[in-house]
């Protein structure tokens, strides 16, 4: 543990997880920022400029963190690993140095431009620069996977006399299988990660009475967004990933699904703690067979166990990789779910009026904004000064005469979770019908 | 095909240093030169919209400098281990000095990113200067191509220097003038006023110390390490280099004077131009001398990465710049004039 080549892996981890936190975000929100601003164009109608400008700004923080954090790993090729960069740079750093010659270039340039220059572009030209952005934002992801795919899987080399490599093929090496599916399935995961951000913030907003023009944008053009790219992720992308994985890398595969034995009719482990000593899973919760079915097509095949490798093949560290992919389906799952539940209810045209009336302010289901609000407003009875700064029709107020002139707290909970599973259901029952049992909207 | 990437690669060095050279010059001034509220933001937004494109010439320069030459990059930056990881944290501080100052409406904070911008930017300046001085000097190579240095031993340049000895520092501050010299310049070219006037100032003030500078970096480069002038007698046609680092520095002079504003930035352009090619032209073929044994030095040709690689990248690295200088173009032409504090 103590070596110094364990404690590169966790310099270089550290680094590559930090940085990565970013441009997720940016890659995520870049089609989103595009979509706005066509919509915007399209309709003609400013909320979705303004609600563009928002989000641009979001976006160029977070680039710069981006770039700023990014820039180590580039270095730390030469610093921690440099024998491998040696060997390896004239493969490797091929995609690199393009990121930086077609993709680095392109989104600065045209970033800058997006955000100085939306006055001297013009309508249309913004709408260019923005999705110049968005093509140098996912570009550069391209060549960072593609470099990535080539170490996991590597393909159109020579190994040259002093044992370092070179490109027979450039295309072979962007053309790269792995490449491909490992870039569908990052990209999605990037837009997942924009649209839960968009969805989020559209929600908050929403729930707070503020900005409700913005917020519904946000919301509605992140749940569409977020429904598109969790089903992407799953299928096919993510089924291909780990069917191509399986083929190439049969160890990883075992060792993510701690499959100790081989076996036909593999099961899928859903959870259950890897004990590496005894070979077994430990409280498991299986699926049969389900592990074949899901590389093979069939529930018959075999599939590879971590017996049929020699113990110095396995990954050094089998328990972090079998939670870190399990907590990845499983984030990945719960993502999928979060956006169907949303997108059904914004189909039917009940999102937005569940966020404001089932969990509105007489009723915050769960949760600390509701205590927040008590807090803020017991404060503020105690505190004049205090109120003489907030507006009147503060919603704490209303809330805490409502409260207290109504009914007690608890009946207004369990009143409101009654009406969020009324309105739930309300989902499954055809839209006109709803609409007239419901009391007008308030707006 | 090596040479021809020596070649590119120092062309990318050369872009990276004009181009990012004015705004982190402009940076290591900041805090000097503007002084007031309204002008710190002119300063910002005069490089606001192209200082991210111009660092990415660093970055781009990396990459390729990383694939053309993999001996190279892998054993000067984990030699430079220290040195490095001080850079890199001096670009993020530089970076979130600019961005974020504009979102936090806080004067503690605002005073904290702008030191950080101008300190870090200063920093930056004398560590690549530096740098180069260390690339001149040459570094305690082993016969494997890799080394260690210190920080600083003995500030003195013989067989066991540091980062830091008494000739890089030399070169630090030698860059240092001439960075700021061409911030100033770029500056005094983008904005009006009091900060115009102040920054003609500082340039009054700074072109001797720069031509100062210059000879004396010159004299103790020879000085340190005589082989750097064995392609300058071997072919007399590389003496035009110093002529037109000279006229850079005549023109920055003369057309200060004559308050042709564009004109100076061009002439500090050309001077930065001319030094960085003379250095390249003198280090040739080496990429990292060794200053023991030259037998262990880095050359193009025991640092190039296999020819496939060399002649597939040559496609599209031609076309990829070309575009992205296309790119500069537009942007510089679309943010051209002066800078005003009304629309900050």
């Amino acid at each position: 543990m103590n070596d110094a080549l364990f404690i590169h892996r966790i310099h270089f981890a550290f680094t590559i997880t930090y940085h990565y936190i970013f441009p997720q975000l940016t890659m995520g929100l870049a089609p989103l920022i595009v979509a706005l601003k066509t919509l915007g164009l399209r309709t003609q109608d400013p909320v979705y400029g303004n609600a563009a400008r928002f989000w641009t700004k979001i976006f160029g923080i977070n680039f710069v963190a981006g770039v700023v954090t990014g820039i180590p790993m580039e270095f730390q090729f030469g610093t921690n690993w440099s024998r491998f960069s040696q060997l390896t740079g004239g493969v490797i750093a091929q995609p690199l140095a393009m990121e930086g010659v077609f993709s680095f270039f392109l989104e600065s340039a045209f970033l800058g431009m997006f955000l100085f220059g939306e006055k001297r572009l013009g309508r249309v030209g913004h709408w260019w620069a923005a999705f110049l952005v968005f093509l140098g934002s996912w570009l550069s992801g391209f060549f960072i996977v593609a470099a990535d795919a080539w170490m996991q899987h590597p393909v159109a080399y020579n190994r040259l006399p002093d044992g370092s490599f070179e490109v027979t093929s450039l295309w072979g090496v962007l053309a790269n299988r792995w490449a491909l599916i490992q870039y569908a399935h990052t990209m999605s995961g990037a837009v997942i990660t924009g649209a839960f951000a968009m969805s989020a913030l559209g929600a908050f907003y929403l729930l707070n009475n503020r900005h409700a023009a913005y917020g519904r944008v946000f919301l509605r053009t992140g749940v569409i967004a977020g429904i598109i790219a969790t089903a992407f992720q799953i299928f096919p992308s993510g089924d291909m990933h780990g069917r191509y994985m399986a083929h190439h890398q049969p160890v990883t595969t075992a060792a993510m699904e701690a499959l100790f034995q081989s076996q036909t009719g593999a099961p899928i482990v859903i959870l259950g703690q890897p004990d590496i000593e005894r070979r077994r899973i430990d409280n498991p919760i299986v699926v049969n067979n389900a592990l074949s079915f899901l590389i093979y097509g069939t529930t018959r095949a075999e599939v590879k166990g971590l017996d049929q490798f020699p113990q110095q093949d396995w990954p050094t560290n089998i328990p972090l990789l079998y939670f870190a992919y399990h907590v990845m389906a499983g984030l990945g799952t719960l993502f999928a779910a979060v956006m169907i539940v949303s997108a059904l209810l914004l189909w039917r045209g009940a999102l937005f009026s569940n966020i404001v009336d089932a969990v509105g302010p007489d009723a915050r289901v769960p949760v600390s904004i509701h205590r927040e609000y008590r807090r803020m407003a017991d404060r503020r009875n105690r505190a004049p000064a205090l109120a003489r700064i907030r507006p009147a029709a503060d919603p704490g107020r209303v809330f805490l005469q409502r409260v207290r002139g109504e009914r007690p707290v608890h009946a207004a909970r369990l009143h409101g979770i009654v009406r969020a599973a009324v309105h739930l259901a309300s989902v499954f029952v055809p839209a006109r019908d709803r609409t007239r049992s419901r009391r007008p909207a308030r707006r | 095909m090596e040479t021809i990437w020596f070649v590119l690669v120092e062309l990318m060095l050369i872009g990276y240093v004009v181009l990012d050279g004015f705004d982190l010059g402009a940076g290591a001034l900041h805090l000097v030169a503007a002084r007031t509220g309204d002008q710190r933001r002119m300063v910002l937004q005069a490089i606001g919209p192209v200082w991210d494109g111009n660092e990415v010439w660093l970055l781009a320069a990396g990459g390729t400098l990383f694939y053309a030459f993999p001996l190279l990059y892998a054993s000067s930056f984990s030699g430079f281990y220290l040195a490095l990881n001080i850079v890199l944290w001096l670009l993020v501080f530089r970076a979130i000095g600019i961005e974020f100052r504009m979102h936090l409406a806080n004067s503690v904070w605002r005073a904290f990113f702008d030191g950080a911008f101008s300190l870090a930017s200063l920093l930056l300046i004398v560590f690549f200067g530096a740098a180069l001085g260390n690339v001149m000097r040459g570094v305690p190579l082993g016969p494997d191509h890799y080394f260690f240095v210190p920080l600083w031993t003995d500030f003195r340049p013989g067989s066991h220097p540091g980062i830091l000895d008494w000739y890089t520092v030399l070169c630090a501050v030698a860059t240092l003038v001439a960075v700021s010299v061409h911030g100033a310049l770029y500056l005094i070219l983008k904005t009006e006023g009091a900060l115009n006037a102040r920054l003609r100032a500082i340039v009054k003030l700074l072109w001797p110390a720069l031509v100062l500078f210059s000879g004396v970096a010159l004299w103790a480069s020879v000085l340190v390490h005589p082989q750097l002038l064995d392609n300058y007698r071997a072919g007399p046609a590389g003496w035009i280099i110093p002529a037109l680092a000279a006229a850079g520095l005549g023109g920055i002079f003369h057309f200060t004077r004559t308050g042709r504003e564009r004109n100076a930035f061009l002439s500090s352009c050309l001077y930065i131009v001319a030094v960085l090619s003379g250095a390249a032209f003198a280090l040739y073929p080496d990429l990292l001398p060794s200053s023991g044994d030259p037998a262990n030095s880095i050359t193009i040709r025991n640092a190039a990465a296999g020819g496939l690689s060399l002649s597939a990248g040559l496609y599209w690295w031609v076309a990829g710049m070309l575009v992205a200088i296309g790119y500069f173009v537009l942007v510089y032409t679309m943010f051209k004039g002066k800078v005003r504090a009304s629309h900050a």
